[in-house]
């Protein structure tokens, strides 16, 4: 752990509200950048991040130290996001996504014109389940296994919505693309 | 979380843009939350930067404590004394009763005496009836106050009905009883039937008895209508009181503990709990002080009493202090010995204020140069304080000879005598930076340090006697400033103490 973190969590610990804002303001960005990501909307995500940051203060005195204060704060953050997607709406509805296909490949170099800000929002315009799973796996990096229990569901559904989900990508870039 | 780098060009390629834990915003700003996403996370983490608010209850309990003491103490004393008073009175009046019957025996005798002697006098002088009255009263006085005499000599018990002799002494043991027996038989020897004359030997026995050393006496009294009785049918009530001995004036020496507190006042009570915290922030470690001193005390009454004295105090405080600074490289100095200096002004929390103060954070000049950024910087200071005191106190005390209690509220002013302050940091933000200890070794150059403050002092006090003239003391006390010793945005600071005196105080 890094010495500013250990400072930071230190003043933390003791209910300083001067280190909570500053670990607040160090972990704010890369943190909203994830809520966007498994979240509807801007609003949507700001939820996401505040009551994310609420847990980890109430949940500090848990960190053991073992790893990263980064990583640890991360794992809270998208479990809150979880959460909060499951409280509002039922995660894995009934979309129909047509000329499914895997086998598609991809151009690499139409991809590189994306920025960070293009790619979260064509990722927010997926249903949710497509969305969550998709995050789950390709950028937090879980296991279908790990998915299905997170998420209550079984081993193939999060496999299958982790396809239909890279198959509407596929699709959604080609139209932004093409124009 | 699965290790297993995704194969899918589209996954690596999201995987790639997406991941990573870049602390910095991108330039059109779009992954920057709203402001006011802070406000309501701190709203919602509210209750807990709380930490440790000052107990009220918990002082409101001790005081509960002490004034129930104070009420069980003088409930029970006042029983204890009152049962005592009781039985006193029940000796005397025994004693009395005793020698009123003797003396009733006394009487019949003389009145026998006086018959005989009035019929020698009717036998000797027949013709002169006027004077014969006056005579045989004249003759039944002085026979009666001669009999006394002289029976007093040989049986000043008298005898019972069935002639035994009495006991002479009629005391059980009480040195005071007796003596006040002894005035009233004494006294009865002068026996004179004129009222005038009852008046003055009732004055003389009170006089005497209120002379005897070490007690009082409340004497009353209640006359029968007839003659013979209301001599002897008196009640006198003794009311023994122990009294303390006759010093009023006396000096003590002592030794202190003192632990110091803070008092946070705002008109907004959100702004009182901000400065809390910042106080409880700064000071993680506040050790008891030590401290000593002599009073000299004037005894106004059994009951009350005024104090001074001089109070000597060293305070000995570590306190840790958490600074928060904006690190700019701009503002870095190169000293004389090439190094880079950084500054940082920070408050020193003092029992005798807060002053501004300040740490030096240096680096080599070889060193990488530190990046603009918000640093903590971790500071302790070891603060010596030391300072005198002048209480002016007045006390109400109360219990028997050897133990007592007391309530004790006054003003103590304050007076600092020197400051030793050496401020050194625990951590430092960047391995590369160095801080060398340093010290303030006089009270002047910590400006705005209170010189003089005035305190409210209350406390109670138990008092044991260990001979004639000493006597141990154990005083606990409770002081706060008058006026705040800092006072920034309608916040002020006031310092409280408690303290536990012990030591022992000499009579004269």
């Amino acid at each position: 752990m890094e010495q500013s973190d250990k400072i930071l969590l230190k003043g933390c610990l003791k209910g300083d509200r001067n280190a909570q804002k500053a670990l607040y303001e160090k972990f704010k960005v890369p943190m909203f950048r994830i809520c966007l990501r498994y979240a509807n909307d801007r609003p949507e995500a700001e939820d996401m991040l505040q009551e994310g940051f609420v847990k980890v203060f109430l949940d500090l005195h848990q960190f053991r130290k073992e790893g990263p204060l980064g990583g640890w704060i991360r794992r809270v953050i998208v479990n809150v996001a979880l959460m909060q997607i499951r409280k509002r709406r039922k995660l894995f509805s009934n979309v129909e996504v047509e000329n499914l296909s895997d086998s598609v490949t991809t151009d690499e170099d139409v991809f590189a014109e994306m920025n960070a800000k293009a790619l979260t929002r064509i990722i927010q315009k997926l249903p949710t389940g497509y969305r969550v799973v998709f995050n789950m796996y390709v950028i937090e990096g879980y296991s279908h296994k790990e998915i299905a229990e997170k998420l209550e569901v079984s081993v193939n559904t999060s496999k299958s919505q982790l396809s239909k989900a890279k198959a509407t990508l596929r699709k959604m870039l080609e139209k932004c693309i093409v124009g | 979380m699965d290790k297993n780098l995704p194969k899918d060009p589209l996954e690596e390629f999201f995987k790639k843009s997406l991941e990573g834990q870049n602390e910095l915003p991108s330039d059109n700003g779009w992954d920057i939350p709203s402001l006011n996403v802070w406000d309501r996370v701190e709203a919602d983490i509210q209750p807990t930067a709380i930490v440790r608010p000052i107990n009220y209850w918990k002082w409101a309990t001790v005081v509960a404590s002490m004034v129930l003491l104070f009420f069980t103490y003088k409930w029970s004393t006042q029983n204890e004394q009152i049962e005592e008073l009781v039985i006193e009175i029940n000796e005397n009046n025994e004693q009395l009763e005793t020698v009123k019957g003797l003396l009733k025996n006394k009487e019949k005798e003389i009145e026998s005496l006086v018959v005989e002697q009035n019929i020698d006098n009717i036998y000797n002088q027949q013709s002169i009836e006027n004077e014969e009255v006056v005579q045989r009263d004249d003759v039944r006085v002085s026979h009666r106050a001669t009999h006394f005499s002289e029976k007093n000599k040989n049986e000043i018990g008298g005898k019972n009905n069935n002639g035994s002799l009495k006991n002479p002494t009629l005391n059980t043991g009480n040195m005071v009883n007796q003596k006040v027996e002894n005035i009233i038989v004494e006294n009865l020897d002068k026996a004179n039937f004129d009222n005038s004359k009852e008046e003055l030997i009732d004055k003389k026995i009170i006089q005497e008895i209120n002379e005897l050393p070490k007690r009082n006496f409340v004497v009353e009294s209640s006359v029968d209508n007839e003659k013979l009785k209301a001599e002897w049918g008196r009640v006198a009530t003794f009311n023994l009181k122990k009294e303390r001995l006759n010093s009023k004036l006396f000096v003590g020496v002592y030794g202190s503990r003192n632990f110091g507190m803070r008092s946070i006042v705002a008109d907004d009570s959100s702004i009182s709990q901000i400065r809390k915290n910042e106080i409880k922030n700064i000071r993680e470690k506040e050790s008891w002080t030590t401290g000593g001193g002599v009073k000299l005390g004037f005894q106004i009454n059994k009951n009350w009493s005024i104090e001074t004295g001089l109070q000597y105090t060293k305070s000995e405080i570590t306190a840790r202090h958490l600074i928060q600074k904006q690190y700019n490289a701009a503002s870095e100095i190169q000293n004389s010995s090439g190094d880079f200096e950084n500054e940082f002004a920070f408050l020193l929390v003092t029992p005798m204020g807060d002053v501004e103060s300040d740490v030096t954070l240096s680096r080599s000049a070889m060193s990488t140069a530190i990046p603009d950024q918000l640093v903590y910087i971790p500071v302790e200071s070891n603060q010596k304080i030391s300072f005198l005191g002048i209480p002016i106190l007045a006390k109400y005390r109360f219990g028997n000879e050897t133990f007592r209690l007391g309530l004790k509220g006054g003003v103590l002013a304050n007076f600092i005598l020197d400051a030793d302050v050496e401020i050194s940091t625990v951590d430092t933000p960047f391995p590369n930076l160095r801080h060398r200890k340093h010290r303030i070794s006089n009270k002047t150059e910590l400006e705005n340090l209170k010189t003089t403050t005035i305190n409210w002092l209350a406390g109670v006090e138990a008092e044991v006697k260990l001979n004639d003239k000493m006597y141990f003391l154990f005083e606990p006390s409770f002081s706060k400033n008058i006026s705040p010793i800092f006072e920034k945005n309608n916040v002020k600071t006031y310092p409280l103490m408690a303290n536990v005196k012990v030591g022992v105080n000499y009579l004269f």
